[in-house]
C-alpha cells in the first residue's frame, strides 16, 4: 500500500510541469498552466518510493507469528564498524587466554571424580595438605592472563575513547533520550543556513503515528555522539556497531565510530527507564554520502509539510476540506517553490501515510487518534473498517488535490500568490 | 590453656515459653538460625515464583498477553492482563518492572544473604565451641527485623501505583519519580532499611562472637567461620554505603532534597557510585560464606582435610579487599576517563586470581582422597562445574571494551544467575544437605536428593546458559517484549526455569518430611568429625540449649586421618 500511495503523490512532482484541469476544490482564482517540460512520473514515483524504503525502514515488521523482528546484527555475528571488529578480536583473544581455566577445574573436577570415587576397596586416602611449589604456580599463572589479557585491551580501550586526531569530516550527533524516545540533532546541519541563530536539524518521533525516527549516518564517516538525557538515565546502542553509552541528565557523554557497512542496524535503550523501557528502540541507517545529504534536504522541509498533514486530518466525524489542503499546499509552495521543496513535499506525504500504514498498533488506538476515529470500545473490528474507510478517502482526495494545487501555484509568481490565498 | 576449663551450667531458673511463644520469644542462636532458614527457604520459593511471572511474560518474544490481545481485537473475551496496560507498540511493561525489581531484592535480600546468614547463626558459634552469639537479643532483633522489612516490600504490590519499579538498583532519577503518588518505592527503600540494619547487627555479633567467644587460636579458626568473619566485615563496612544511597532516594522523593537531580546541581551518577560501592561488596557477602562452608563439605565427603588451609584464608581475605575497590565495573558506560575504566578492569580481573586458588585448593582437597558422592558433594561438584562457568563470563564482562557491548544485556544477566543459582544457590543447597542433620536431627533422603541434584544442576545450566547466548545475540535486559530472533534462547530459559523451580519444590517437601524420618541418635552421623576443624560434630543432633556441656577437646587438629578412621 505504501508504494501505492506514494506513486499517486509523486505525482504532485510530474505533474507540476504537466497538463492539468483547475482543481474545483479550492475557492482560489488559479492562472493558467505553464508548458509542458519534461519529467517522467514513473522515474519520480519511484524515486520517492525508494527514498521512503530507505530513509523510512519498515523497522516494526512482525515475524509470522506476530512478534518484532531484529533488523539489526549483533557485534558477535556481523560487526561493521573497526571499534566493533577491535572489540569482537579482543573478545576473542582474552576468550582464548582464559580458556584453559575454565576447560582445567572441569576436565580435573570430572577425572577426581572418577578416579577417587570411594569404591568400597578400603585404599586410604591421601594425606597432604600443602604444596607449596602447585600454590604458587596456580597463583602466578592466573596473574600473568590478566597482564597478558589487560595490554591489548588497554589499547583498543584507547582506540574506542576518542576519534583519531587525523579524522576529517566528523559528523557529530547530538542524541538526547527522554521517556521513551531519542532525539537526534544533526551537528552543522541546519535549518536555515543563513539565519543568524542557526538552528539544527532534528529527528525524533515521527509525527504521524509517533514512532521512534531513524538515525541516518554516512557509511564511511566518522560520527561522534553527544549523549545527554532530558530525564533519566537511558544507555544508547546498537549491538553492531559495538559502542553504549549511558545518556545521563546534566552530562554529556561521547562515543565515537565509523560506519562501513550500508544497511539499517537496531538496537534499543538499554537502561531500565520507565514503564515503556522496552519500546524505546533505535534504528540507525547507513546510507551513502549523497543519500545523506539528501535526507538532510528532506529533514530541514519538513516542519512545513506539516500543515498540509494537519490539514488532512479533520475533526472526528467530518470529511476533508479541501479548500484547507490547498490553502496549506499554497502556503508551503509560497515560502519556497524550488524542485527540492516540492520533492521534499511529495516525499513526506507519501513517508506518512506509509508510516501510518505500518503494522497497526494492538488496540488500533494510535491510528483511530491520528484520523480522528470515534472509538466504540465495544467494536473493534468496526473501528478498524471506519479508520480503512478514512484512510482511504484521505488517499483520494491527495491524489486528487495536490497534483493540479501544486501545478497551478508553481506557475504562480511569489509576490501575486498572498492576496489570491486571503 | 582453655581447653581444659570446665564451663559452668547455664541457669536453668530462667521462665521459659514452650510452643509458638518459645519461638517468638527465643535467643537461642540454634532456633534463630532455624528460623533464618525457615524463612530464606519461604522466601526463596516466593521470589521463584516472581521468576515464574517473569518467564510466563518471556516465554514467547510477544508474550501470551499479546497473543491474548489479538484475540480480544478479534471479538475475543477481554483477556486476563498481568502485565501488559496497553497502549503503545509493545504494550505497557510496569507490571514486568515491578515483577523484575521484586525478583530481586526477595532473592539478594530475604533468600540468598539471610540463607548464609541461617547457617552462620547455627553453625559457626557450635564450631568455634561457643554457647551462643556474643549478643543473643540483638541476633533475634536482626532476624525479626527482616520480617517488617519483607512485609513493607512485598505488600508494596497492593498499594497505589504497586511495588517499585525502578529495578533492584533503583537508579535516580527513575526512582524519584512518582513521588507522592507511587509509595511503592518508598516502601522498598524502608525495607531495605530495615533488611540493611539487620545485616550490620548480624555482622557486628559474628565478628564478636568469633573473636572473642573461640576456643581455638586463629591459626586453627575453621573456614567457615573464617568466610563468616570477612564476610561480616564486609556487611559492616558496606551495608550502611547502601543505605545512605538508598536514603538519598528517600529524601529526594519526600524532602525536596537534591541529591540526585541534575537540573538542580545534584548528580545522578554519584548514586550509582554509592550504590555499587555496597552492592558490589554484596555479591562477595552472597557467596564467601557458601565458599566457607563447600571446604568442609569437600574435605569431609573426601576423607581428607582440606589442602592449603593458609592459602584459602588468605585468598578469601583478599577478596574481600579486593571487592571493595572495584566497584565502577558495574558501570563503565557512564563515560568514566579511560584510565579510571582501566584500573577497575584490570582490579576486576585480579579478582579471578584468589578465587582461581579457592577452586584449585578445592580441586587439591578431593585430589587422593576417597570421595564418598552424597548428595551434599553432588551440589558441592555442581557448584565448582558452574561457577567456573559464570566465573569465565565474569572474566569476559570485567573488559570494559567488550563490557561496552555486553553491559545491561542478558549475557550479564546468565552471568549473575549462573553465579548466584549455579554457586549461592547450589552452595546453599550443599551446605542444607550437609548441615541439616545436625540442624534438625533428621536426615534429608538421599534419593530424592539426587533427582533435587540433577533437576536442578541442568535447570541452572541450560535457562542460564541459554541466557548468555540471549545476550551475545543483542537481547538488552529488563525488556518484556523481545524480538523474534531470541526466541529460541528464551524458550530454553523457561524450560530450565520450570526444572530448577520443580527441584525447589522437590526439596521443599523433602525439608517438611524430614521430621518425620527416624531421629539421629549419634553426634557424627556423617562419621567425620576426625577430618574436620570445627566443634559442632562433637555435641547432639540437634545439640542442647547450652550447645557443650563443657568446653569441647580441639578435635585432632594434630593429628592427621588416617585409615583406622574411616567408616
Amino acid at each position: 500500500m505504501p508504494r501505492v500511495m506514494s506513486l499517486s503523490l509523486a505525482l504532485i512532482l510530474a505533474l507540476l510541469c504537466a497538463h492539468g484541469t483547475a482543481a474545483d476544490g479550492p475557492s482560489v482564482v488559479l492562472p493558467a498552466p505553464p508548458s509542458a517540460t519534461s519529467a517522467a512520473p514513473e522515474s519520480a514515483s519511484a524515486r520517492i518510493d525508494a527514498d521512503v524504503k530507505l530513509f523510512n525502514p519498515d523497522v516494526y515488521r512482525l515475524d509470522d507469528q506476530g512478534s518484532p523482528v531484529f533488523p539489526g546484527h549483533s557485534l558477535f555475528v556481523e560487526p561493521v564498524t573497526e571499534v566493533a571488529r577491535q572489540v569482537l578480536s579482543a573478545t576473542w583473544f582474552s576468550a582464548l587466554v582464559f580458556l584453559p581455566f575454565l576447560i582445567l577445574p572441569q576436565v580435573l573436577l570430572l577425572v577426581i571424580i572418577f578416579k577417587f570415587k570411594d569404591r568400597g576397596d578400603g585404599r586410604a586416602p591421601a594425606t597432604f595438605l600443602t604444596h607449596h611449589k602447585l600454590e604458587v604456580i596456580w597463583t602466578a599463572i592466573p596473574f600473568l592472563a590478566v597482564l597478558i589479557v589487560s595490554i591489548p585491551t588497554y589499547y583498543v580501550l584507547e582506540f574506542m575513547d576518542d576519534p583519531p586526531k587525523e579524522t576529517k569530516d566528523l559528523q557529530v550527533v547530538t542524541v538526547t533520550g527522554k521517556q521513551f524516545a531519542w532525539m537526534y540533532e544533526y551537528k552543522r546541519y541546519y535549518v536555515d543556513p543563513n539565519a543568524d541563530e542557526k538552528v539544527c536539524l532534528q529527528s525524533s518521533l515521527d509525527p504521524v503515528n509517533q514512532l521512534q525516527e531513524p538515525l541516518l549516518l554516512t557509511k564511511g564517516r566518522s560520527v561522534s555522539f553527544n549523549l545527554t538525557s532530558q530525564d533519566v538515565t537511558h544507555a544508547w546502542w546498537v549491538p553492531a556497531f559495538g559502542v553504549k553509552k549511558s545518556a545521563i541528565t546534566g552530562r554529556f557523554t561521547n562515543v565515537w565510530f565509523t560506519p562501513d557497512t550500508l544497511g539499517v542496524f537496531k538496537g534499543q535503550c538499554v537502561e531500565l527507564c520507565g514503564d515503556k523501557h522496552g519500546n524505546m528502540i533505535i534504528t540507525t541507517v547507513v546510507v551513502e554520502r549523497d543519500e545523506f545529504e539528501r535526507y538532510m534536504t528532506l529533514l530541514r522541509h519538513r516542519d512545513d509539510t506539516v500543515p498540509v498533514w494537519n490539514a488532512l486530518q479533520p475533526p472526528a466525524g467530518k470529511t476533508v476540506p479541501a479548500g484547507a489542503v490547498a490553502k496549506a499546499v499554497a502556503a508551503f509552495l509560497q515560502k519556497g517553490d524550488s524542485p527540492e521543496r516540492q520533492y521534499a513535499l511529495s516525499y513526506w506525504m507519501a513517508s506518512n501515510f506509509s508510516s501510518i500504514q505500518r503494522v497497526p498498533p494492538p488496540k488500533g488506538s494510535s491510528i483511530a487518534e491520528v484520523l480522528g476515529v470515534a472509538h466504540p470500545a465495544d467494536d473493534h473490528l468496526a473501528r478498524d473498517k471506519q479508520i480503512d474507510e478514512v484512510i482511504r478517502a484521505k488517499r483520494k482526495q491527495v491524489d486528487e488535490l495536490l497534483p493540479a494545487l501544486a501545478k497551478s501555484l508553481a506557475a504562480l509568481p511569489a509576490a501575486a500568490a498572498t492576496p489570491i490565498l486571503r | 590453656m582453655e581447653r581444659s576449663a570446665i564451663a559452668p551450667m547455664p541457669s536453668l531458673e530462667i521462665k521459659r515459653y514452650t510452643g509458638i511463644m518459645d519461638w517468638l520469644t527465643t535467643v537461642d542462636h540454634k532456633k534463630i538460625g532455624l528460623m533464618y532458614f525457615w524463612f530464606t527457604v519461604t522466601m526463596g520459593i516466593v521470589g521463584g515464583a516472581l521468576a515464574g511471572l517473569i518467564r510466563f511474560q518471556l516465554a514467547t518474544p510477544g508474550a501470551v498477553i499479546e497473543t491474548l490481545q489479538a484475540a480480544h481485537l478479534a471479538g475475543g473475551p477481554e483477556p486476563f492482563s498481568l502485565f501488559s496496560n496497553g497502549g503503545g507498540i509493545f504494550g505497557d511493561q510496569d507490571r514486568f518492572n515491578q515483577m523484575v525489581t521484586m525478583h530481586a531484592s526477595v532473592m539478594i535480600f530475604f533468600t540468598i544473604i539471610p540463607g548464609f546468614i541461617a547457617f552462620m547463626n547455627y553453625i559457626v558459634p557450635l564450631m568455634v565451641g561457643a554457647r551462643d552469639m556474643a549478643f543473643p537479643k540483638m541476633n533475634a532483633f536482626g532476624f525479626w527485623l527482616l520480617i517488617p522489612s519483607a512485609m513493607l516490600m512485598l505488600s508494596s504490590f497492593f498499594v497505589q501505583g504497586g511495588a517499585a519499579a525502578s529495578g533492584w538498583t533503583a537508579y535516580p532519577p527513575l526512582s524519584i519519580l512518582g513521588h507522592g503518588t507511587k509509595p511503592g518505592q518508598d516502601m522498598w527503600v524502608m525495607g531495605v532499611h530495615l533488611a540493611g540494619v539487620s545485616s550490620i547487627l548480624a555482622a557486628i555479633n559474628f565478628i564478636v562472637t568469633i573473636a572473642s567467644l573461640k576456643v581455638m587460636k586463629w591459626r586453627d579458626l575453621p573456614l567457615f567461620a573464617w568466610a563468616t568473619l570477612f564476610v561480616s566485615i564486609m556487611a559492616l563496612i558496606a551495608t550502611p554505603v547502601l543505605a545512605a544511597a538508598v536514603t538519598m532516594v528517600l529524601l529526594d522523593r519526600n524532602f525536596n532534597t537534591t541529591f540526585t537531580i541534575a537540573s538542580q546541581g545534584g548528580d545522578p551518577i554519584l548514586y550509582q557510585h554509592i550504590f555499587w560501592f555496597y552492592s558490589h561488596p554484596a555479591v562477595y557477602i552472597m557467596i564467601l560464606p557458601g565458599f566457607g562452608g563447600i571446604s568442609h563439605v569437600i574435605a569431609a565427603f573426601s576423607r581428607k582435610r582440606v589442602f592449603g588451609y593458609l592459602g584459602m584464608v588468605l585468598a578469601t581475605g583478599s577478596i574481600t579487599a579486593l571487592g571493595f575497590v572495584v566497584w565502577a565495573h558495574h558501570m563503565f558506560v557512564v563515560g568514566m576517563p579511560t584510565w579510571m575504566q582501566y584500573y577497575f578492569q584490570v582490579a576486576s580481573l585480579a579478582i579471578g586470581v584468589p578465587t582461581g586458588i579457592k577452586v584449585f585448593s578445592w580441586l587439591a582437597t578431593m585430589w587422593g582422597g576417597t570421595i564418598r558422592m552424597t548428595v551434599s558433594m553432588m551440589f558441592a561438584c555442581g557448584f565448582l562445574c558452574l561457577f567456573v562457568l559464570g566465573g569465565f563470563g565474569g572474566l569476559i564482562l570485567a573488559l570494559t571494551a567488550v563490557d561496552y557491548t555486553l553491559n545491561n544485556t542478558y549475557f550479564v544477566v546468565g552471568h549473575f544467575h549462573m553465579v548466584l543459582v549455579g554457586g549461592s544457590v547450589m552452595l546453599l543447597f550443599s551446605m542444607t544437605y550437609f548441615w541439616w542433620p545436625k540442624m534438625s536431627g533428621h536426615f534429608l533422603s538421599e534419593r530424592l536428593g539426587k533427582w533435587v541434584f540433577w533437576l536442578m544442576f541442568i535447570g541452572v545450566f541450560i535457562a542460564f546458559f541459554a541466557m548468555h547466548i540471549s545476550g551475545a545475540n543483542g537481547m538488552a535486559r529488563r525488556i518484556a517484549v523481545y524480538y523474534s530472533d531470541f526466541r529460541f534462547s528464551n524458550y530454553l530459559t523457561t524450560v530450565g526455569y520450570l526444572m530448577t523451580f520443580t527441584s525447589a519444590c522437590l526439596f521443599f517437601g523433602d525439608l517438611i518430611y524430614s521430621y518425620r524420618r527416624p531421629k539421629i541418635t549419634v553426634d557424627d552421623p556423617w562419621q567425620i568429625n576426625d577430618i574436620q576443624q570445627s566443634f559442632e560434630w562433637a555435641t547432639s543432633c540437634p545439640p542442647p540449649v547450652y550447645n557443650f556441656a563443657k568446653v569441647p577437646p580441639i578435635p585432632i587438629l594434630e593429628q592427621i586421618p588416617s585409615h583406622d578412621h574411616k567408616h
